[in-house]
């Protein structure tokens, strides 16, 4: 210990080094995922069983001299090396291609124009999912030998077997196709899975000897729960909910696809659809960073309710 | 059946009874072919020869659950099996052995991690064309992270556990150790965790082919029904209708079922 008054609370001012210090820890992981992510996505958009150039003159007279000039401006004459260099080369400046359904449209433009919506819908989730999942979470692990636990539980269990393209259907037959309606059809499975990943991690902690000193010194249930249990039990669950990411971008792709939302998710189920290669492959960029962006976030929102990193103190 | 000692675990064998009974029923009863179209019951409604009705080509609504319900069950448990197994030689070498081969391991598990299940399903189906090989890949690959993971640090903790110790200091071969004593001891859980996640890699099979971007018409799984119903949203509510309760009340039973194992099998419930 520091010698300092323990129960200190409020904001240090050394958080940014603390937080920074996190990241840089996770950056050749970061570095190397980001490298797997662009070779992926350039397999997806190039490395393809069709030719692209045949999809762009699809319907239209084309004689072999024109197919074989649009093949060499699009630089597929090269080889697949050379190809995949210019394409990393070009991503660095930004510059991810044109879409092959939209003649011409830059993919960055039709990505930027969807991003805001998917944004939106998520941040209203993650508001309405954490404090709802986390809630129902610490009250199944106090009440798990009641039948209250067991109901949370078989609800947790159910929330999670229907897919969340029968949910957001049955919400937007049910209510409305309004905004709120998908914000909760991707809010509830969302929650649902922080429930049951807050019990496990609370219900751990609550089996400590700590637990037991302070019901013994006349603390009451709730007050146990949130100074003690909680607490201790949100750096782990910081990290577990962080890898659910991969789940919530799938049912947000869902929800806009039934809520018909011009997101992310629904540019990309389409541009597969419509063998939009160039979209569909940058959709790959997109989600991987879309997953690290919410993984890290998480982990930050929750993980500045650890002690170690929050109060002024020994660092970390 | 242990499954039964939970409460969780007897409410899904009684789910899983109330489907498995008007299957049987169907079975036994109705001439049941999930491509046979007959266009004069286009959009029918529920009837006695056609139970849940028939979608836009007059095809038989049960008949095309019960063999979505056999194709995504099928797919699961091949795409798992590749999980596990494959989880089960990496995670566990990687534990046991340590070092470096350990590192390389988790890494490209890390690495493997950090890919999303759409963006493993759009590079899956770019490669290998859209449909069941490339849906099993995804579903095979989203899973293998969390297997490696569990796999090793079983391994690891079973390393230095004393019956281990014991059976080296009477000169047993790492050969007979890993096969009598290792694998007996990790059996157990990397079964309870691939049953429990039968019901989750059920439902995102259900959720990618829903939008298209797995199984791919005229193979009939959960997901492609889904979509069948979101397509005809307006003709037929009873399509969607029937086939999003039937998916939610399969994964249910499974996860149920999967739940009650793993709640009487967890020492500290006993």
């Amino acid at each position: 210990m520091t010698g300092r008054r323990p129960g200190r609370r409020g904001l240090s001012w050394r958080l940014p080094w603390r937080l920074t210090g996190r990241l840089t820890r996770r950056l050749p992981g970061l570095v190397l995922l980001a490298g797997a992510a662009v070779l992926a996505s350039f397999l997806a958009s190039h490395a393809l069983p069709g030719d692209p150039v045949m999809l762009m003159v699809e319907g239209r007279a084309a004689d072999p001299a024109m197919i074989r000039r649009l093949r060499e401006d699009a630089g597929l004459d090269q080889p697949l090396a050379v190809q995949f260099l210019s394409y990393a080369l070009d991503l660095m400046r930004g510059d991810l291609g044109q879409s092959l359904r939209y003649g011409g449209v830059p993919v960055t433009a039709l990505l930027g124009d969807a991003l805001p919506m998917t944004l939106r819908l998520m941040a209203g989730a993650a508001a309405l999912a954490l404090p709802l999942g986390i809630a129902l979470g610490l009250a199944a692990a106090d009440l798990r030998r009641a039948w209250p636990g067991t109901a949370l539980t078989i609800g947790s269990v159910l929330a999670l077997s229907v897919p969340p393209l029968a949910l957001a259907t049955w919400l937007m037959l049910a209510g409305s196709g309004t905004a709120p309606w998908a914000m909760a059809a991707l809010a509830l499975p969302a929650a649902a899975m922080i429930a049951r990943l807050t019990r496990t991690q609370v219900m751990e902690v609550l089996g400590h000897d700590f637990i037991r000193t302070a019901r013994a010194k006349g603390l009451g249930r709730i007050a146990v729960l949130l100074r003690h249990a909680l607490p201790n039990a949100l750096v782990p669950l910081a990290a577990a909910v962080g890898s659910l990411a991969g789940t919530i971008l799938t049912t947000t792709a869902a929800v806009e696809t039934v809520f018909a939302l011009p997101g992310i998710g629904r540019l990309t189920v389409q541009a597969v659809l419509a063998r939009d290669h160039t979209v569909a492959g940058a959709a790959v960029l997109v989600f991987v960073l879309l997953q690290v962006a919410i993984s890290l976030t998480v982990e930050l929102l929750i993980g500045l309710a650890d002690p170690r990193l929050r109060d002024d103190g020994e660092a970390l | 059946m242990i499954a039964v000692r939970s409460l969780a675990g007897r409410a899904g064998l009684l789910l899983a009874a109330a489907l498995a009974m008007p299957l049987a029923l169907a079975v036994l009863l109705l001439p049941l072919d999930p491509a046979a179209m007959d266009l004069g019951q286009a959009w029918a409604g529920p009837s006695a020869v056609h139970p849940l009705g028939c979608d836009g080509l007059g095809r038989d609504i049960a008949a095309r659950l019960i063999a979505g319900t056999g194709t995504s069950f099928a797919i699961a448990g091949l795409a798992l099996a590749l999980a596990v197994g494959l989880g089960v030689a990496s995670g566990g070498v990687a534990g046991w052995v340590g070092g470096r081969t350990d590192a390389v391991v988790l890494r490209l598990a890390d690495l493997l991690h950090g890919f999303p299940e759409l963006s493993l399903a759009i590079v899956a189906a770019a490669l290998l064309g859209p449909g069941t090989e490339a849906m099993v890949l995804t579903l095979a690959l989203a899973a293998w992270p969390s297997q490696v993971r569990w796999c090793r640090a079983l391994a690891l903790s079973n390393r230095t556990a004393e019956h281990v110790r014991a059976a080296a200091a009477l000169g047993a071969g790492p050969l007979h150790t890993v096969r009598r004593h290792l694998l007996p001891a990790v059996a157990g859980p990397v079964a309870i965790r691939a049953a429990l996640s039968i019901g989750p890699v059920m439902v995102a099979e259900a959720t990618l082919s829903g939008l298209g971007l797995g199984i791919q018409e005229p193979a009939v799984s959960l997901g492609t029904l889904i979509r069948d119903g979101l397509a005809d949203l307006r003709d037929a509510s009873h399509l969607i209708a029937a086939t999003t309760i039937t998916v939610a009340a399969v994964a249910l039973a499974v996860n149920l079922l999967a739940e009650g194992l793993r709640e009487s099998l967890d020492p500290r419930r006993r």
